[in-house]
């Protein structure tokens, strides 16, 4: 009789995964190196921005450029995390719609573990190499502050990847949502790049529960600059509610899918 | 030993049901119409270890429904399966360390990699020991001959060399069933001779219970000592291959090529279904006649080039079995 | 006769019908992007107040917060009628040997494009401009657009257009050496965002870097007829042309020269 997978088993999967991913990339070597480069510009491009906008106006409310430093740095680590080790999740609606987990139900592994790491964007790697740079450049240089760095990364990184799946599952129970969830993935990745005091008044209300860009960019750069446990706890709590939101709307939908009810299903 | 047990298998599917009119199309959005399809009605069978079985019918008639629910990906409404002592709806992933199979239009094998780093993937998905698996694996590569394939990435093989890398994927970790659905599609007639081998010996030497669907008459011909059909969600035939052939096989078609013109035809018993000047195409009533006969007939009066004999297809067999069942 | 007649009228319900509920899709998909640009403005207004309230300043290099606003969706709109990018078309073409047989057909394949470049774009441009004027007008209130403006700037906009239909040509044909145009695109999309005064106005940019700025390609693409349209200026008007004109000169000949040295690739290696 099998015994369960163990976490460990997982974990040196993911890394397997991981390389399965990069090697297969890899094979157009040229693509693949110019995508990392072609990332890293793209970064340099918006510090370059900011850097512009900060120097004809050094403070916005309080907020420097050192703090547009830190945000960058936490949402690009953060985001290199999620597509490194989870860009699959971003296809889910449509892996769904075409009937590719099929494949994945077949293998005896954990289905979402799987779906995560169908893919991995190695322009990603670019990225995370750009965030731990530009943290550099906010002048935090501090073993505790790169620590509350990397942790204030790893845990929005969490809620990122919940709020991925939650939209994505939604497919499961509506057929194809791609689109939709397109945008609104592009409209959360808006929010968090702008300076963060210049929101105000009652669109924030929306922000902070429709979009949690409030924890995904807002809060962690509020906790860097000014460390308070409680909100830590908070953003900590938030993340692991999230994440069994996620699951279990994510389960739900594979029951649904299981009994083939979806609409567009092929018989 | 029954290693496959299915009592009374259903599986209804709702599809929303839309009809034509605005004023439908309004009442749809509020209120949708549901039509009830059942696409698997009323299933029984058991398979016993080491059988090589062909599951067959046309397309919509709830083949693939069936397979899918004995690998668990999908439920049934009703109804008992049992797959290695598994119920595959609650126990998935445990069954999954125990089956394989091989769906031609989804490949298993990373694309753009050598298959030996898929194999090597896999041994880890199915937590297989290292050992074990280095000498399965040796044992595969030998008996599917693709030692000189296993470092190429796989884009570049031919369909056929895929193909058997891919069956030889769907067994690294020693199944005890596998599902092969269409197995030789797409490949040329080595291909699917080769490929048919690898089948035939793993079931005979190995006793992997082998679950075979295909539209290739000569896959179920040469490979399946068992075969069942379904249409429309039922079985309609359930027994011996040979007695398909013997029982539905009525007619076969006789093309034949020649180096002078052919005038005429004159094979009693065979009916001329397509004449050129260079070729003629006959259909013998194989109840009646031998193929023996009029081969003769044709080597006695013409000088024949090219030979080349087809069965009726196998739809049109299954058609008229259904339409015999009918009666 | 009546019954002829009713079952045309159907007929032609049931066409309009189709289409209707085709165009309803087409609808939604374009109202979903243009929340997007809503959503832009109203971060653009709430960061140029505070910026504008943090330096004390109503008015800055010419600009009210308004204008400001304005310029930027403008800015944003005349760039978002350039997609989907000339360069993702070339690199298809050249990757597909479509390119090879267009050669053969009698109308000059750059022309051939262009036009279909400018016809691309002129429909998402105007809904575009229309949501966004009406969420400006919400959210900053009106600005004093005069008719000099709107006609000289239209003049600025389509050089500017076609100055980016030149550049975005010239890296798909860079199909022909590179296996993946995109990242060059990418670098050309992040030039126009540091210096296209897609985020940030040119006029708002320190003093040392504006004169830079203004002179780059970047900033003429769609920047400097928004920047005109919203405070007319005669002068600055016949400094954006000259620029303009410049750099139009300039990629015109890079296209038509790298264009020679690709076909000749072809023609060499076979397409």
């Amino acid at each position: 009789m099998q015994k369960d997978t163990s976490l460990g088993t997982y974990l040196s999967l993911t890394w397997e995964m991981v390389k399965m991913n990069v090697l297969s990339a890899m094979e157009y070597r040229v693509s693949f190196a110019m995508q990392v480069i072609g990332m890293i510009v793209n970064d340099i491009g918006l510090v370059a921005l900011w850097f512009i906008f900060f120097e004809k106006f050094p403070e916005i409310r309080g907020w420097t450029f050192q703090d547009t430093a830190v945000l960058f740095a936490i949402t690009t680590v953060q985001f290199s995390i999620v597509m490194i080790l989870a860009n699959g999740s971003f296809r889910m609606a449509r892996m769904i719609a075409n009937g590719e987990i099929d494949n994945l139900l077949s293998l005896p592994k954990n289905v979402l573990w799987q779906i995560s790491l169908s893919k991995t964007e190695v322009s990603a790697f670019g990225d995370l190499l750009f965030g731990l740079v530009i943290y550099f450049f906010s002048g935090n240089l501090s073993f505790e502050s790169f620590g509350l760095f990397i942790l204030l990364s790893v845990i929005t990184a969490v809620i990122f990847f919940n709020f991925i799946v939650i939209t994505q599952s939604i497919a499961f129970f509506t057929g194809n949502f791609g689109e939709a969830a397109v945008q609104l993935f592009h409209a959360l990745l808006g929010f968090t790049l702008y300076p963060q005091t210049a929101f105000f008044g009652v669109p924030k209300v929306i922000t902070l529960t429709i979009l949690p860009a409030f924890f995904i960019a807002t809060l962690p750069v509020e906790i860097f600059r000014n460390f308070n446990i409680f909100s830590l706890g908070l953003m900590i709590a938030f993340a692991i509610i999230t994440f069994f939101i996620a699951i279990f709307i994510f389960k739900k939908g594979l029951e649904r899918y299981e009994s083939g009810n979806l609409i567009n299903i092929k018989i | 030993m029954n290693v496959i047990e299915v009592k009374n298998l259903k599986k209804e599917f709702q599809i929303k049901q839309k009809r034509a009119g605005l004023k439908n199309g309004l009442a749809f959005l509020l209120r949708p119409e549901y039509k009830n399809i059942k696409a698997v009605d009323d299933l029984s069978f058991s398979v016993s270890r080491g059988e090589l079985l062909a599951f067959i019918g046309p397309n919509g008639a709830g083949k693939s429904t069936t397979i899918k629910m004995l690998t668990g990906i999908l439920f049934p409404s009703s109804g008992h399966i049992n797959v290695l002592g598994f119920d595959p709806a609650k126990e998935r992933q445990k069954l999954a360390y125990n089956i394989g199979s091989v769906f031609g239009q989804k490949p298993q094998l990373w694309y753009h990699l050598p298959a030996i780093d898929t194999y090597n993937l896999l041994a880890r998905i199915y937590e297989l020991d290292q050992r074990e698996y280095k000498k399965h694996l040796a044992f595969l590569v030998e008996a599917f001959e693709i030692g000189d394939l296993l470092n190429t990435p796989v884009r570049k093989l031919s369909l056929g060399q895929r193909m058997r890398c891919e069956i030889a994927a769907s067994l690294i970790h020693k199944p005890k069933i596998i599902f092969l659905d269409e197995p030789t599609i797409g490949l040329d007639v080595v291909a699917k001779q080769h490929i048919r081998e690898v089948i035939k010996y793993l079931n005979e030497k190995e006793k992997v219970t082998i679950f075979l669907t295909s539209h290739d008459a000569g896959d179920i011909e040469s490979l399946a000592r068992r075969t069942i059909i379904v249409n429309f969600g039922k079985i309609i035939f359930d027994g011996p291959t040979e007695n398909l052939k013997k029982n539905y096989i009525k007619s076969k078609i006789v093309e034949l090529v020649t180096e002078d013109p052919i005038e005429d035809f004159n094979f009693q018993g065979g009916k001329i279904i397509e004449k050129g000047k260079f070729d003629i195409k006959v259909e013998l009533d194989i109840s009646k006649n031998s193929i023996d006969k009029l081969l003769s007939f044709a080597v006695e009066n013409f000088n024949i080039k090219d030979i080349n004999i087809f069965d009726p297809p196998l739809e049109e067999i299954i058609a008229d079995i259904y339409r015999a069942q009918k009666l | 006769m009546n019954g002829v007649y009713a079952l045309k009228i159907i007929k032609y319900f049931e066409v309009a019908k189709i289409n209707y509920f085709n165009s309803l899709v087409y609808v939604i998909n374009a109202l979903s992007r243009s929340g997007v640009v809503v959503i832009r403005i109203w971060i653009f207004a709430q960061l140029y107040k505070i910026t504008y309230t943090a330096s004390g300043a109503e008015e800055i290099s010419g600009l009210t917060v308004a204008m400001v606003v304005w310029s930027l969706m403008m800015t944003q709109s005349f760039q978002s009628s350039g997609r989907p990018p000339v360069s993702e078309i070339i690199d298809e073409e050249v990757k597909s040997g479509a390119l090879a047989y267009s050669i053969n057909r009698p109308y000059s394949y750059i022309l051939f494009h262009l036009s279909g470049y400018m016809g691309r774009g002129t429909s998402s441009l105007f809904i575009n401009l229309l949501i966004g004027a009406a969420a400006s007008l919400i959210l900053v209130g009106p600005v004093k657009i005069t008719l000099f403006g709107i006609l000289f700037g239209a003049v600025l906009m389509i050089f500017g257009r076609l100055l980016d239909f030149l550049i975005s040509f010239i890296i798909g044909l860079a199909a022909f050496w590179i296996e993946d145009t995109t990242a060059i695109a990418w670098i050309y999309a992040k030039g126009q965002m540091v210096f296209g005064g897609i985020i940030l106005p040119i006029a708002l940019f320190p003093d040392y870097l504006q004169k830079i700025a203004e002179f780059l390609p970047f900033s003429q693409l769609f920047y400097s007829a928004a920047r005109l349209i919203v405070n007319f200026d005669m002068e600055l008007f016949q400094k954006f042309i000259l620029i303009q004109f410049f750099w139009i000169a300039v990629f015109s000949a890079l296209a038509y020269f790298i264009f020679k040295k690709g076909l000749k690739y072809v023609t060499i290696n076979g397409g």
